[in-house]
């Protein structure tokens, strides 16, 4: 018989985490929560950077040119990835949540990262100047 | 266990609501800045320029909230996968919503300077 456990009871040693034995539900899963924790990051960063105008617009003006850096386009052009994904990947969800689709979850999860691949070589197009110059 | 009773459906419905909202702001939020003819100014006076428009104050300060509760909201999600205790649930749940509160009300004076230059 099948028993609910809570997180503490299961060891993880007990755990199989090799990758290729995790299935496409749990990858959705795992590339959820790891693009929803870089986003969570960055906002906090993004509230930041834009709150230097309270030091004045100098300062902020001053701020903005440290971020043209290609180094920094980079990573907003990774964070256009990571939100494609979160983003697809919920409306995902939310289909679920409607009771739709349910069965193809496995389709539906390619489906997603098929349109964040199309929209990042869109994205990457546009950023290729600001990083690679 | 549950904790919220009624409350923690309307929390995930508000989660649910944010995501779509989210969705949208955010796809006008960075067409504007890099998909609408190239990459636009990032100098204070283009963002003052750009938030005259009334359409896109709305849209920032929607994208400010919808974003705090949707990934304060996630945060939580994920730290109650580590958590157990009523006492320690709500404190993760009292201490995220001081964090997006006061993260709104920061965010939100950082735009006033713009918004009257």
């Amino acid at each position: 018989m099948y028993r609910l456990v809570t997180t503490r009871e299961v060891r993880y040693s007990d755990l199989d985490l090799w990758p290729g034995r995790i299935r496409i539900g749990m990858w959705a899963w795992l590339l959820h929560r790891v693009t929803g924790l870089a986003m969570v990051l960055y906002l906090f960063m993004h509230i930041g950077v834009i709150s230097s105008v309270l030091w004045g617009t100098r300062s902020f003006d001053a701020v903005m040119a440290t971020l043209k850096a290609p180094v920094f386009a980079a990573g907003e052009l990774l964070l256009i990835a990571a939100g494609l994904y979160h983003g697809l990947n919920g409306v995902r969800m939310i289909l679920f949540d409607l009771g739709i689709g349910v069965r193809s979850q496995k389709a539906l999860f390619w489906g997603a990262v098929t349109l964040a691949a199309v929209g990042f070589a869109w994205a990457a197009k546009v950023f290729w100047p600001l990083i690679f110059g | 266990m549950n904790v919220n009773g009624a409350r923690g459906v309307w929390g995930w419905l508000l989660q649910r609501v944010t995501a779509v909202g989210l969705i949208v702001v955010t796809g006008i939020h960075v067409c504007v800045l890099h998909f609408a003819g190239g990459h636009a100014e990032l100098t204070a006076a283009a963002v003052s320029a750009r938030l005259d428009r009334l359409a896109y104050m709305l849209v920032v300060y929607s994208l400010l909230a919808f974003a705090l509760y949707h990934g304060l909201y996630g945060l939580r999600s994920v730290i109650l996968d580590y958590t157990t205790g009523e006492r320690a649930v709500r404190a993760v749940t009292a201490g995220l919503w001081a964090v997006g509160l006061l993260a709104f009300l920061y965010g939100a004076l950082a735009l006033v300077p713009f918004i009257k230059g």
